[in-house]
């Protein structure tokens, strides 16, 4: 088994739930400063991949692994050290303020201490989200895209500062609730945080476009298995592969590619 | 009797008085007397009945008996007594059934200095004359407790000879069957019980001798048990709507008593007490057994 | 944040949708417990006028001090009073705790079969007592009952986690059924046992699930401090956890919280403190139900600050409550559990209703 030191690896991860094969042999690598896009159809195993690679999911075979030692060898707390979560549908059971959510993201590096400093960086996430008015809110009287930006300041939270050693974000459909200006900034955010901050991205996304303009790399999973794996484009036949969708991808001399997508086709080997 | 609905009634009660006054001039001891709080209804008619009244400064719920004590503070269901306040009646001698508690409270009783004197239970004469012992002794009132005990023994030949001529009369002694209305549920009893023992004295046989204690009214069993006569407390016919109620509860109409419309309605504190009043009770219900 | 204070703002949620500032909390809380424990050492059916309360309370010989002032104030109200400050503080303590375990406002000790537990056991050694232990009831004397009842609250527990264990993972909707089938059970059975008891029995049965602090006396105020520290010590440590726990378990984990850590050491503590506290009082209900309401709906329900002012609100209540129960109708006196279902209850259903408003 090859262990590379450096970025959090999965290995050759088998994954079985309740007789199913979820995940079969699916290697994926995030190095720091690389942002990985996740694509595929709805139940390719894109958020189960995310799970394992948190160490939320036990992998039934292949291993994880972080900067060069095993997932499990990790505690729970040295684990959140170094890599923050999104999960999707996150439902909180009490009515916290956001201010108090984005701080719950500071438990691992602080445990609990609620200097002015900390609250400040706090503060600082949500601005990142541009929902720095929103800080003594409660969450409830959010809506669902507001929610969503405010999950993610808790993820940046996590990640910390500079030096504190978080180095890698798993995001499972971030965009999902954000209207079209905020998929935008979210993704720039995420993009200028690889390059400057050197973090990890691994993130989940429908939306190919994105994927495209953003990624350092994209992932593609077909029922749970990887079936390619491109920098940057997609090419129609891999299109077709994935989604059973023909499609047409162009170049756009602002944003490197676009896609528009023309038919539903059956898929090459499915039934 | 349910303990809660003695206990909303006492409460009742006290809210429309105000809250009792903590003056202790208000019930002066006679001099050679000492302040007695008396918990248990049958301790304090014994108290009442050594001429002892007086020494009164406060019973417990279960004390109905006599009526002139419906001015004296009441300390609560004798089960759930307030240190605090038996303590604020400054008594110097507490009269305790042996039912009387929390034990705690007696304890912290005991350690204000009080005198906590413990009366014994019983379900028969004997144990009357126990009781009867105690509280004089406790009371400094030996003699009054002679006199009293050559009283009831007096009373008590008459009730015996009573009951032996009723039963005389027939060849089998009668089956009782005694019910305690308890809130919803309709109990009735076992042997164990002072029921149960009041019907033995009174010449009656109890109708439930299988079962222990009171338990829920079954209307097999009650036509099992095929009592004669139908014997319930005066708040149980009350709350059963009548003698028809009672006549009307599942299996009494198929039992010899339903079918001759036999229900005594009886005093629970008198028939039940096993006070002074032993003998009344034992004669008033040999005598409705008879009829 | 400008803090104005209202009687309205006090148990709503701000129209800016912030809460009140824990501060401004504490201090009122304090302040109300300061003077619900200066009314309950003051009050009481055994009149101490205020000039003698004071000679009592210092134990100094003064004009018309008698031997009974300094009794009553020391050996029965003054334990007592604090015995209520610690129940108080504990069932709410516990209630807010595993409020925040179950993500759910309407959990409380009683709901997973932790006082279903006591009480079972504490049945067991009422009716069945002499004839089970003998020799061994008689040893412990008045401490059985609390015994039995700390040692069912234990059992209780013990049973429902193995119950919504599996592969070494809580689950929470498990640990609630679970719960549910352990109150049906012990229910079932104190039924059977209410059965067979003879009269005084099933009245002494009766008492103790009505609770009361009358057993307040100085080892029993000993005891229940120590289970309550122990178990405060714990919780007040797990509170950020707890806080983590809001947003699911996957989340509490991606930040670093052993899930099945926290949980065991939440049912621990909730254990030991509500255990010991029911084990001497019976059961109180509703304080462990409302008072973490009243704190979440007005300083928020962050743990940080909902544990410590559940606490506090807690022994106010209770206090206040033993208060009117000993005063009311005395010289006779009120179940406590029976006084703070009577006034949580509508208090607790107003709670709801003004809080279905604010979200219309």
């Amino acid at each position: 088994m090859s262990m590379e030191s450096e970025g959090l690896h999965a290995h050759a991860v088998e994954l079985v739930r309740h007789g199913r094969r979820i995940l079969r042999g699916v290697s994926v690598t995030v190095r720091a400063g690389e942002l990985v896009a996740v694509i595929g159809e709805n139940g390719a195993g894109k958020s189960s991949l995310l799970k394992v690679m948190a160490g939320e999911l036990r992998p039934d075979g292949g291993s994880v692994s972080l900067d060069g030692r095993l997932m499990t060898a990790l505690g729970a707390r040295a684990l959140a050290r170094r890599r923050a979560v999104l999960p999707q549908d996150l439902a909180l059971g009490f009515d916290f303020e956001a201010l108090e959510v984005v701080l719950l993201g500071r438990y691992p590096h602080t445990g609990g201490g609620e200097s002015s400093a900390e609250r400040a960086f706090a503060m600082h996430c949500l601005a990142l989200t541009e929902c720095a008015h929103l800080a003594h809110q409660r969450t409830t009287t959010l809506s669902g895209g507001e929610r969503a930006r405010v999950q993610l300041a808790r993820v940046l939270a996590q990640l910390g500062r500079e030096g504190e050693g978080g180095r890698y974000a798993l995001l499972d459909e971030p965009a999902a609730s954000l209207d079209l200006s905020h998929q935008l900034a979210l993704f720039e955010l995420l993009a200028r945080l690889t390059r400057e901050s050197g973090i990890g991205v691994l993130v989940t996304v429908h939306d190919l476009g994105l994927a495209m303009r953003y990624a350092d790399r994209i992932v593609v999973l077909r029922g749970g298995s990887v079936v390619g794996e491109t920098p940057g484009s997609l090419d129609e036949e891999l299109i077709r592969t994935a989604f059973g969708v023909e499609a047409e991808v162009r170049r756009h001399p602002q944003v490197r590619h676009c896609m528009v997508a023309l038919n539903r086709v059956a898929h090459p080997g499915a039934g | 009797m349910s303990a809660r609905r003695i206990w909303l009634k006492r409460a009742a009660a006290l809210l429309g008085t105000g809250l009792l006054p903590l003056s202790h001039a208000a019930h002066p001891a006679p001099p050679g007397l000492t302040r007695v709080v008396s918990v248990g209804g049958d301790v304090t008619e014994i108290v009442c009945a050594l001429g002892a009244e007086q020494c009164l400064v406060g019973v417990d719920s279960t004390s109905t008996h006599p009526a002139s004590l419906n001015g004296l503070p009441v300390v609560g269901y004798m089960r759930a007594l307030s240190a605090e306040g038996v303590l604020s009646l400054a008594p110097q001698v507490v009269l305790a059934a042996s039912q009387a508690g929390p034990p705690v409270v007696l304890r912290q009783l005991a350690d204000a200095g009080v005198k906590v004197v413990r009366v014994p239970a019983g379900y028969s004469f004997e144990s009357l004359l126990a009781k009867l012992d105690v509280v004089a002794e406790a009371l400094a009132l030996q003699h009054a407790g002679e006199a009293l005990a050559a009283e009831l023994n007096a009373r008590w030949q008459e009730c015996t000879a009573l009951v032996a001529q009723l039963r005389a009369r027939r060849a089998q002694a009668p089956r009782v069957m005694y019910i305690m209305a308890h809130g919803n549920a309709v109990m009735v009893s076992g042997t164990q019980t002072g029921a149960d023992a009041v019907i033995g004295l009174a010449g009656g046989r109890n109708a439930l001798e299988a079962m222990e204690g009171y338990k829920p009214l079954s209307a097999e069993a009650v036509v099992a048990a095929a009592p004669d006569v139908i014997v319930v407390s005066r708040e149980g016919l009350e709350m059963a709507g009548g003698v028809e109620g009672v006549l009307a509860m599942p299996g009494v109409a198929m039992t010899p008593a339903g079918r001759a419309g036999r229900v005594e309605a009886f005093d629970a504190v008198f028939l039940l007490g096993f006070g002074p009043r032993l003998p009344e009770a034992v004669s008033a219900l040999a005598t409705a057994l008879g009829r | 944040m400008a803090q104005s204070l209202s009687v309205r703002g006090l148990f709503r949620a701000r129209r800016d949708g912030s809460y009140a500032a824990a501060s401004t909390g504490y201090a009122l809380l304090a302040l109300a417990l300061m003077m619900a424990v200066v009314c309950g050492v003051a009050l009481g059916a055994y009149a101490i006028p205020l000039p003698r309360l004071g000679d009592a309370l210092l134990m100094r010989a003064g004009e018309g001090l008698a031997a009974a002032d300094v009794h009553v104030l020391w050996s029965i109200r003054l334990p007592r009073v604090l015995l209520a400050v610690i129940c108080g503080a504990a069932l709410a303590l516990g209630g807010c705790a595993l409020q925040g375990l179950f993500r759910n406002p309407l959990a409380d000790p009683g709901l997973i079969g932790l006082s279903a537990g006591a009480a079972l056991a504490a049945a067991l050694a009422i009716v069945l007592g002499g004839q089970l232990f003998g020799p061994l009831a008689r040893s412990f004397g008045l401490y059985l009952i609390p015994a039995a009842a700390l040692l069912g609250a234990a059992l209780a527990a013990w049973l429902i986690l193995r119950l919504a264990s599996h592969h070494g993972r809580t689950s929470v909707l498990m640990l609630l059924l679970a719960g549910i089938a352990i109150n049906a059970l012990c229910g079932a059975i104190i039924g059977g046992l209410q059965f067979v008891a003879n009269d005084d029995q099933l009245r002494n049965l009766t008492f103790w699930t009505l609770g009361s602090l009358a057993q307040g006396r100085w080892p029993v105020v000993a005891i229940t401090a120590a289970a309550l520290g122990l178990g405060g010590v714990v919780l007040w440590r797990l509170r950020l956890q707890l806080d983590a726990l809001n947003l699911g378990e996957s989340a509490a984990y991606h930040l670093g919280v052993d899930v099945q850590r926290l949980k065991l050491w939440l049912l621990a503590a909730v254990t030991l403190m509500v255990g010991v506290s029911v084990a001497f009082t019976g059961i109180i209900g509703f304080i462990g139900l409302v008072a973490p309401h009243i704190v979440r709906t007005w300083l928020g329900p962050s743990h940080r600050h909902a544990l410590l002012a559940s606490a506090l609100l807690g022994a106010v209540l209770l206090v206040s409550a033993d208060l009117a129960a000993r005063t009311w109708v005395a010289p006779a006196e009120m179940p406590v559990g029976v006084l703070t279902s009577l006034l949580g209850t509508p208090f607790f259903l107003m709670l709801l209703a003004r809080r279905r408003h604010g979200f219309d």
